[in-house]
């Protein structure tokens, strides 16, 4: 009786120990999924405010040397939201979640950037870019990298280039590694 | 003719003998039929002044994409063509080099197209040439700077 009285207590006891745990788990759990959605906010709203900004200006005007309206909402953009901004222009890049032409000089918008210190994430985000579905966008990202104007991307670049399947925009590609070794 | 590279690009998937709808989208005549073209010397000698005078009208600078043609296959073509300054700001290279393609047809524009397409010079002028080149042409007194535009003037004189 002692033993079947002790093991019940036991019984009990990991019953209630269980509970507990799972109580505990089911509390972390719903932390997790409370700050995941925080998390998800930030992130939905940073790609929202990229994506808003990328279809600012209507497709049929973005033309070479006139896309200042585009420029200027993607600049305060990424102001606002920093390297995050960067990372989720990338995504919208590689994903092609916005159209190739805007996609396209928001490359060039960022090589023209005057910042410093956000010099690496722009560079990160060319380089990565370089590897879009999208030739348009391709092209846009080795723009941007002449805009930065760094030979850092000349690896990069180069790596692009033997990897391009367009012959025209691999042609780009080589005027655009040629235009960053005349900087070295 | 101004133009954007990628549009030109061949496509896999256009059946033989034919080309992607993409590159008519960079010619773009007027209402009336008109086609704003150059003339450029054999030599490209006024190249870099018809690119100032074309790119001092953007608002900031940008790498310049055109494609060059060969003159006596667009005459092939029976298209009109004539001579008719338009407004910039080298106002001599727009009287001495600019055409119009007038009274142009579905069929003439297919045809220009198409002949591009196959063996028209597509090049790109990256930004930073573009910006020597502009800068050349106000140093030399070929743009007037009322006309040039005013963001573009700004952005230059603050670099």
């Amino acid at each position: 009786l002692q033993k079947f009285s002790a093991s019940f207590i036991s019984a009990i006891y990991l019953g209630v120990s269980s509970a507990l745990e799972e109580n505990r788990s089911s509390g972390s759990a719903q932390r997790i999924e409370n700050a995941t959605s925080g998390l998800l906010e930030i992130y939905k709203s940073s790609h929202q405010v990229i994506l808003e900004a990328l279809s600012s200006q209507p497709v049929d005007e973005l033309q070479d040397g006139m896309t200042a309206q585009l420029g200027s909402r993607l600049a305060r953009s990424l102001r606002d939201f920093g390297s995050s901004g960067f990372a989720d222009l990338t995504v919208i890049a590689l994903k092609g979640e916005a159209h190739p032409e805007a996609l396209s000089h928001a490359m060039r918008w960022i090589g023209r950037l005057a910042d410093p210190e956000t010099f690496h994430a722009r560079l990160l985000a060319l380089v990565r870019s370089l590897e879009a579905p999208s030739a348009t966008v391709r092209d846009g990202a080795a723009l941007g990298l002449v805009e930065l104007g760094s030979t850092d991307a000349l690896p990069a670049v180069t790596a692009a280039m033997v990897r391009e399947p367009n012959p025209a925009l691999r042609q780009d590609l080589e005027q655009v590694a040629a235009y960053l070794r005349s900087k070295t | 003719l101004s133009s954007n590279k990628r549009r030109w690009d061949v496509e896999s998937w256009v059946p033989p003998g034919d080309i992607p709808a993409g590159p008519f989208g960079d010619l773009a005549p007027s209402p009336t039929s008109a086609l704003s073209i150059w003339l450029i010397d054999q030599d490209l000698s006024n190249l870099d002044r018809i690119v100032a005078a074309l790119a001092a009208g953007r608002n900031h600078l940008d790498k310049f994409d055109y494609v060059l043609v060969d003159e006596r296959a667009v005459l092939q073509l029976q298209v009109e063509i004539e001579a008719r300054a338009e407004k910039c700001p080298d106002e001599e290279a727009s009287a001495q080099w600019h055409r119009n393609m007038i009274r142009l047809t579905g069929s003439q524009l297919n045809a220009l197209v198409r002949l591009i397409y196959s063996s028209g010079l597509k090049r790109r002028i990256l930004e930073p040439d573009v910006e020597a080149i502009i800068r050349s042409a106000l140093q030399r007194g070929h743009l007037d700077r009322s006309r040039v535009n005013k963001e573009l003037l700004a952005s230059l004189a603050a670099t």
